[in-house]
């Protein structure tokens, strides 16, 4: 199903819980539309109704979708490339990423600001943060970029980060390109501290995509930097690959609309977060935050919450109090939308049978697919499942994504079945696809 | 969909002035029917419990609490407890804790009138009560008060103490009760911890217990912030980790940085091979060798100080 079906902007749904009441009471006068936003939210609780003096269980979904329409012009870039240099990058790997910072260099303007840091046991500012003035310059520096020994990837990212910072106030889209290809090496290398960086650059307005080149490096790893750092996340299976992915990922960047997504979640007193599917809350005082990815134009992402509701006598009784603030890529402007969610809460149990949300039902069914999908590739890294076991696990996770109209993450895991069949292995690809279902694109 | 606060829906709502666009509306704050928190005027919803305030509940009948205790994280995240078995662990449980360390099913507390009963439910990571491990299989009585511990993740367990405990208790364990209320007042808020709980309110009144300002307080550790580190008789590790006794969140002190020792009213520090080091008095221990401290001493782990105090 097109993913823009969603989103139903008509008249009243039955099955929907009405939150405003657009065109409804006569007696008010109607509001001007606000200045267009360039993005939108819709909050949906799996059920407008629930039973009246008994605790239950409910999800809401948030819903954020970008307007397809081209905003003004579009905000510099403050771009920073991590490159791993270690001795594996050696002959092709290592020209093909040469070529592919040229083409990145060739893409930019000149009020764009770009930074190269190199890396190995050993970290190098390659080029400071500036201006893109002259090209050929900066490729030529781009071209001696020699291999060394083993992977600081920890010094390498903080060293990008602190490139990315050193320019001043706002007015850019931030965003470090991090490639590698194998697991870090030197410096400090568990996996907490180097997220923990991650979320700590991503809290100071720095976003991070994660590239892993080639069957060697981690990609649990690589995945958990992409998903605390707001970014995203590719698998470079060739060397011949990485030019493409290089250029689609600086394509997307263009399109950010929307940077720095923050979503509150208010709770009303008798309500808890159980969880965020495939997501990291931060739970305050009846309250949980989640950190959402950079919005492209023209695409949709969700948030899928479960939440535990306690026993409440009849009545319409607001869940929750869904806030979102964002800056806008194009005027730079922090915005905030929020909207109510509400349910009512009746002794009428078929009134709560009848009314369960076919759109919230959809999204729960991707959600236990991304699960399905950790497990299996959990499995398989540990061995704990065979790979006879693994593809009759992947059939299934498969069948339940096109019975949701998920088409290309369900292209993914066929890919992957035929990996696993001709003794490949998957887990890199199949990261991917569940940081994508996640993310709810 | 999404719209401007100035554009939120009349959901049914009654005006409650004129809509004339001469009149400014007045605001008039309005008591929650079902809760009776005061709400500023203009509000839709009630900002306690979220009752659609034009409407009227059709039954005010009270609605039957079901909560019987809470465990709480350290960040001040509550879960509820039940009566009967509550499972724990990361997935499909009652008790819902997305940690890495936490098993998909890593223990049941079950709730019964008057005791709590924790079980591991063959975790990877174990469950702890202060140090001692519950092995699966063999449940342990916990009290409100108690830190559990599930992989690495700590909770409190709040709830009323029981009076068929709290009997039990007195009469087992003085030193046990007194170390329960010392954790609770230091973890709680004073305002929190005259809060009547649920469960007290349904079950029969509880007699509070009596703290006596005279008596002796433990060994601890004291921060510039004025944050207190208790330390207990036997091991208390020092370290970043929150299964540490005494758990430091500071990133330069390591994962298992130090382990103080209480014999009988003797204190030694033993530094365990720490990045950043332990010191006495500017002094820095060698690693495994132990070092007696004396009231008043000043320790840095890392470039956290703390003032010893008996």
């Amino acid at each position: 199903m097109d993913k823009t079906q969603m989103f139903n902007n008509g008249p009243f749904d039955n099955e929907r819980t009405q939150l405003s009441g657009f065109g409804g009471d006569p007696n008010r006068t109607q509001m001007a539309t606000p200045g267009q936003k360039s993005i939108s939210m819709e909050c949906t609780a799996g059920n407008r109704y629930a039973v009246a003096t008994r605790g239950s269980r409910e999800h809401v979904l948030v819903s954020i979708r970008a307007s397809g329409a081209m905003g003004g012009a579009r905000m510099p870039l403050n771009l920073c490339l991590i490159i791993d240099r270690s001795a594996s990058m050696e002959g092709q790997p290592l020209e093909y990423v040469k070529r592919a910072c040229g083409y990145v260099v060739d893409l930019l303007e000149p009020n764009d600001i770009l930074s190269v840091v190199t890396f190995e046991e050993r970290v190098d500012v390659l080029m400071p943060a500036r201006r893109v003035v002259n090209k050929q310059l900066i490729k030529e520096h781009i071209n001696r970029i020699e291999c060394g020994n083993t992977t600081n990837l920890y010094d390498g990212i903080a060293a990008g980060s602190s490139q990315i910072a050193s320019i001043p106030g706002g007015g850019y889209v931030n965003r470090a390109l991090l490639f590698t290809d194998g697991d870090p090496t030197a410096g400090i290398k568990d996996f907490s501290s180097i997220v923990g960086l991650v979320a700590e650059q991503k809290s100071r307005g720095v976003t991070i995509t994660s590239l892993g080149f080639g069957g060697e490096y981690n990609e649990e790893l690589l995945a958990g930097i992409a998903k605390r750092a707001g970014g995203n996340y590719y698998y470079i299976s060739r060397p011949e690959l990485i030019p493409e992915v290089f250029r689609k990922e600086l394509e997307t960047l263009m399109t950010v609309v929307a940077r720095n997504l923050r979503l509150r979640v208010n709770l009303s007193r008798w309500v808890q977060v159980r969880q965020a599917y495939g997501k990291l809350p931060t739970f305050g005082d009846k309250s949980a935050d989640i950190t959402l990815p950079d919005v492209e134009r023209g695409s949709a992402e969700s948030a899928l919450l479960e939440v535990e509701l306690g026993g409440r006598p009849s009545g319409t009784y607001r869940v929750s109090k869904v806030e979102l603030t964002y800056e806008d890529s194009s005027t730079g402007r922090t915005e905030t939308l929020e909207q109510d969610v509400v349910i009512e809460f009746t002794a009428d149990e078929s009134l709560v049978s009848a009314n369960v949300n076919p759109q919230v039902e959809r999204e729960i069914e991707v959600a236990m697919a991304s699960r399905n999908l950790e497990r299996t590739v959990m499995g398989m890294r540990t061995q704990q499942i065979s790979p006879a076991a693994a593809v009759g696990e992947l059939q299934k996770t498969k069948a339940m994504l096109v019975s949701q109209g998920k088409v290309v993450q369900a292209r993914d895991i066929q890919q992957a079945i035929d990996d696993i069949n001709g003794g490949a292995a998957p887990e890199k690809t199949l990261m991917g696809t569940i940081y994508n279902l996640d993310r709810g694109k | 969909m999404s719209v401007d606060k100035t554009q939120m829906a009349d959901f049914g709502r009654t005006q409650m002035v004129s809509p004339s666009g001469e009149v400014t509306q007045m605001a008039v704050s309005t008591t929650c029917p079902v809760c009776k928190t005061v709400s500023p005027g203009g509000e839709m919803y009630c900002a306690d419990c979220g009752f659609l305030l034009s409407s009227q509940p059709v039954e005010v009948a009270p609605v039957v609490s079901s909560v019987v205790g809470k465990l709480v994280d350290t960040s001040g995240r509550e879960f509820d407890l039940k009566p009967g078995a509550n499972t724990i662990g990361r997935q499909d449980t009652d008790v819902l804790v997305a940690h890495p360390t936490v098993s998909r099913s890593h223990a049941k507390l079950t709730v019964t009138g008057s005791s709590f009963l924790l079980e591991d439910t063959g975790s990877t990571n174990g469950t702890f009560v202060g140090n001692a491990k519950v092995e699966p299989g063999s449940p342990v009585q916990v009290r409100p008060g108690d830190e559990i511990i599930f992989g690495s993740v700590m909770m409190r367990l709040d709830g009323a103490l029981p009076e068929a405990v709290a009997e039990v208790v007195a009469a087992e364990d003085d030193a046990a009760l007194e170390s329960v209320v010392a954790e609770i007042l230091i973890a709680t808020d004073p305002d929190e911890a005259t809060d009547t709980t649920p469960a007290q309110a349904l079950s029969e009144p509880v007699e509070p217990v009596e703290i006596h300002e005279d008596e002796p307080t433990l060994a601890r550790f004291i921060a510039g912030d004025g944050t207190e580190y208790i330390i207990n008789p036997g091991e208390n590790t020092v370290g970043r980790r929150p299964s540490n006794a005494i758990a430091v969140p500071d990133p330069y002190i390591s994962g298992s940085h130090a382990v103080i020792t209480s014999e009988e009213g003797v204190f030694t520090l033993t530094d365990l091979g720490s990045t950043n080091g332990t010191f006495v008095n500017g002094d820095k221990l060698e690693p495994n060798a132990p070092r007696e401290l004396s009231d008043g001493d000043e320790v840095m782990f890392a470039q956290v100080s703390l003032r010893f105090v008996i």
